[in-house]
């Protein structure tokens, strides 16, 4: 090797290390302290103690039923999912765009505004239950259909059908028409063609879909709270009520240790699959692949499949806001101008203004540290994939688990894990203003990561060769063929990452101090709090709130390169 | 002094050995092509010149110089790839310009020069197209522009017909050839094509696994090629495997379609290099019209009859006493009998082969 490529390795793990060592203190170290805090009666008691502190926690009925509603809600995003992937992957249409955009609208939401939305669309009082009392003229008719299971199924498939329509979406819309066309020809039947062919072939972004599905719906927190009602207790929100509420370290950390331990277990397995998705055969450009609906019958399965389930996500949203102008089914401005009243009366009511200002802050904080950190992070992962040498590989692909996990682990999780680890020395970040951004960033950088690989896998590494042949340094390489390729996707991630952190609910509402409050927890806050004002305030926030994520996606549409995804 | 000498150079990964002592120089202005099938190490050897890998062992020198730890940006060679890669961000004036800005060179001078290569590849006014919209053809011109922009000292081209249709070809080899004229570059040229290797260069390294099988002049080549690979690699005819005999009548060589007689023929090689094995090779020129001298006949089947602009041409399959068969390609001017008008597809006929006109080559 030469001195030219020692140093330029040197600088190399120099800079790939910020990213690990930033892992090791924010989210190895709090969940290792998480996993001494939970081993501790374990080891103490051997395997009676396992058994009864499993009783005492009641961990095999939160387990059923974490599991159980993360099966379902699966199964119901999936229904909802694939038909709107196959029309937007086969047809081309106007406004087709716009309705992927609005589609992952949700995804970025925070927990707070869809389950508020959904109570303004189906709960008490709601725009479901005045189209019952007007039709059955029963002014007394029940329409509260939330705090049920179905409530928690329908808002997570709101939220995560996006996912699966991303994901099996690219797969499909790559995957060659003339394969099923060749299968037709050969004498199988539309059904025997999909079933033999095109199935197949979609099957692992199928199941890389359905596990993240499963992980985000296995760690719900917001929806669960919101809209299961008190009975319906998951791993999730007793870790919340154990560490918020009782106090209960041990036990909290018992929880979470369990949650941690199923986490990188469904994780390991989605980046398995993905993994493997990516050496997929040989994709066709989208313009091969689509077409416009031809007959009426195919305009029909277009509406039907594609813009009627659009229409109907809408639906929580628009009630959102409907709802933030409605006072006893009058039209009013009171919550809106009530924001910039300043009246409130709780331990945690701040101006809604200084509450947005550290929303923006935060998220202009989260967004840098994760795209300092997922940029090298990103490089390394794609230089160890594209590594001839296995140790390159591994390296990377436990790279890649690694930065996955705080995908699928819970922002409460994580928070709790701050609030154990950081408390005291050798670091004492409690309260600290600092501990926000962090958790926001931890939470952002695996999509980071995920949005920046396809990009950087994108650059053909001949075409850094042809710049160097030109004359081009290796810094000139990164300034004039790097750059300008990466460019959108920076841009894209560093909007996605300012988006989780606007919406980010989870950790904030445990990390959260009255000075630091943050949209999404003054809107979680004004709700659980009594009162019209209160409700209709929460609306009106939860209305600005969406309105500011809506925006950033737009962007993220606008500047992502085509055919790059963000999971 | 040669521009550029290779040492014994090697290159391994892991197992596997992609260059073996590679020997070669290559003298200024000169157009060397580098001829193998794919696999032979061609490429490899470009990126170990161009600086982008280091080989395991041996030296290039440059005018002298050891190249070794020289990084490939400040070589000012020029390398241009099979696929082209081409700058998708960059218009069709900033990727020829490209390694102008990295030597700095001002505004009006890089105008220039990319509307004198642009002119000079037969692209005038494209400077401001995208290259996505380009042709094939068109994006290969682009990248030739592009590599002569800063006049490297040395020009790569690797496989530079290779993505293009075939149709194309023949009149991109041309121009390539008039260009490489024109500008007088020392170019060092890969294809594993010995049509356009032969067409383009003035010397021709014809490589396999990774070494150097033999290095001369196109025509050197297709008179003298050392061995059984060399003939088959360049095409040259028919390979029949045999044996040497040695009898009281004087030195043979026995093979399937027959024996010949050594003594009348001084092309089967001398006698010292008359090792126990061999392959003869009979080419299209071999064969005869009427038996006259030392001749062999032989059964030949008709296997296609093609008609092509240029005059009928026969694929015969020499047929061998037992059982194999040995492809032949000729055309019906070349030393056919009259009645060759007459046959068709599956005939079976036989031929004359003039043995003052076959080679014995080593395997």
């Amino acid at each position: 090797m030469t001195r030219f490529s020692a140093r330029a390795g040197a600088a190399g793990i120099a800079f790939g290390a910020a990213p690990v060592i930033f892992l090791c203190i924010f989210l190895v170290y709090p969940m290792s302290r998480i996993l001494a805090l939970g081993a501790g009666p374990l080891l103490e008691g051997g395997a009676a103690g396992l058994r009864e502190v499993a009783a005492d926690t009641g961990l095999p009925r939160l387990l059923a039923a974490s599991a159980g509603q993360a099966v379902l809600s699966t199964v119901l995003t999936l229904v909802f999912g694939l038909p709107i992937a196959w029309i937007f992957s086969r047809f081309r249409f106007p406004g087709k765009s716009v309705l992927k955009t609005l589609l992952l609208i949700p995804f970025v939401l925070p927990t707070v505004v869809v389950g508020s939305a959904f109570v303004e669309l189906i709960g008490t009082g709601g725009i479901l239950e005045k189209i019952i009392v007007l039709l059955s003229g029963n002014p007394d008719a029940n329409g509260n259909l939330t705090r049920s299971l179905g409530a928690v199924l329908l808002a997570h498939a709101f939220y995560n059908t996006a996912i699966v329509v991303r994901i099996v979406g690219s797969a499909w819309s790559g995957l060659d028409p003339r394969l099923e066309q060749a299968a037709r020809v050969l004498g199988a039947g539309r059904a025997r063609a999909f079933s033999r062919v095109t199935l197949p072939l979609l099957l692992p972004s199928i199941a890389a879909s359905c596990i993240l599905v499963f992980a985000f719906c296995f760690s719900s927190f917001g929806i669960v709270l919101m809209l299961g009602g008190p009975r319906m207790g998951t791993l999730e929100t007793e870790i919340y009520k154990q560490s918020v509420y009782m106090f209960n370290l041990p036990a909290a950390a018992f929880l979470s240790l369990v949650q941690l331990l199923l986490t990188v277990l469904v994780m390991f397995g989605y980046s398995r699959i993905q993994s493997r998705t990516s050496v997929v055969q040989n994709l066709k450009p989208v313009s091969a692949t689509q077409r416009t609906p031809s007959t009426p019958g195919e305009w029909t399965l277009v509406i039907l499949c594609g813009l009627a389930p659009t229409a109907g996500f809408m639906l929580p949203l628009a009630a959102l806001v409907f709802g933030s102008f409605q006072s006893r089914s009058a039209l009013t401005f009171a919550w809106w101008q009530a924001l910039f009243a300043g009246a409130g009366h709780s331990l945690y009511w701040i101006s809604p203004l200084r509450a947005a200002v550290n929303s923006l802050f935060f998220a202009v904080e989260a967004s840098a540290i994760s795209l300092l950190l997922g940029v090298p992070a990103a490089y390394l992962i794609a230089k160890g994939q594209a590594s001839r040498q296995a140790i390159g590989g591994i390296g990377a692909a436990a790279l890649d688990l690694i930065f996955l996990v705080p995908l699928g682990t819970s922002a409460v999780t994580l928070g709790f894990g701050f609030i154990v680890s950081m408390s005291g020395p050798p670091l004492d970040l409690q309260g600290s203003a600092a501990l926000i951004p962090v958790a926001h960033s931890l939470v952002a950088l695996p999509l980071v990561i995920r949005g920046l690989l396809p990009a950087l896998r994108s650059i053909n590494p001949r075409m850094r060769d042809a710049a160097a042949v030109l004359g081009a340094a290796p810094a000139a390489i990164r300034l004039h063929v790097d750059l300008p390729v990466l460019r959108r996707s920076f841009l894209a991630a560093a909007a996605f990452a300012f988006t989780v952190s606007l919406g980010e609910f989870g950790a904030t509402a445990i990390l959260t101090r009255p000075e630091l409050v943050t949209l999404p927890v003054l809107i979680f806050d004004s709700l659980s709090r009594p009162g019209l004002t209160n409700q209709g305030q929460a609306l009106a926030l939860g209305s600005i709130l969406m309105a500011a994520c809506g925006a950033g996606l737009a962007l993220i549409e606008q500047v992502r390169p085509r055919g790059a995804e963000v999971f | 002094m040669p521009f550029l000498e290779w040492h014994a150079v090697s290159r391994t990964y892991g197992n596997s050995q992609a260059v073996r002592d590679f020997t070669l120089e290559i003298f200024e202005g000169e157009v060397l092509a580098l001829l193998g099938p794919s696999g032979s190490g061609k490429s490899t050897l470009l990126r170990l010149t161009a600086g982008l890998e280091e080989p395991s062992a041996g030296t290039i020198l440059m005018e002298g110089r050891d190249l070794a730890g020289i990084p490939p940006h400040t070589r000012k060679f020029g390398l241009m790839f099979q696929e082209y890669c081409l700058f998708p961000h960059l218009d069709v004036g900033q990727n020829v310009e490209f390694g102008l800005r990295m030597i700095h060179v001002g505004n009006a001078a890089r105008r220039e020069r990319v509307r004198e290569l642009l002119a000079l590849v037969r692209l005038p006014g494209f400077a401001g197209r995208n290259v996505i919209s380009l042709s094939g053809g068109e994006q290969q011109r682009v990248a030739l522009a592009r590599s002569l922009a800063p006049s490297p000292r040395l020009l790569m081209l690797d496989e530079p017909l290779g993505a293009l249709d075939f149709s194309l070809r023949g009149s991109l080899l041309d121009d390539l050839s008039r260009i490489l004229n024109s500008v007088g570059v020392t170019t060092l040229y890969v294809t594993h094509d010995q049509a356009e290797a032969m067409t383009i260069a003035s010397r021709v390294a014809l490589m396999k696994d990774g070494c150097i099988v033999q290095v001369g002049t196109p025509a050197d080549l297709i008179a003298h090629p050392v061995n059984a690979f060399a003939a088959s690699f360049l095409g040259l005819g028919a390979l029949v495997p045999g044996t040497w005999r040695r009898g009281t009548a004087g030195c043979q060589f026995v093979t399937e379609l027959g024996s010949l007689d050594a003594s009348g023929a001084s092309t089967l090689g001398a006698p010292d290099r008359r090792a126990d094995g061999g392959l003869l090779l009979v080419r299209p020129e071999a064969v005869c019209r009427v038996p006259s001298g030392l001749f062999l006949e032989v059964s030949a089947r008709i296997v296609s009859r093609l008609t092509r602009p240029a005059g009928v041409i026969f694929r015969f399959a020499l047929q061998g006493r037992n059982g194999n068969e040995y492809p032949l390609e000729l055309p019906i001017s070349a030393g056919m009998p009259d009645a060759a008008d007459e046959w068709r597809s599956g005939d079976r006929v036989r031929l004359w082969l003039d043995a003052s006109r076959c080679q014995v080559l080593p395997d």
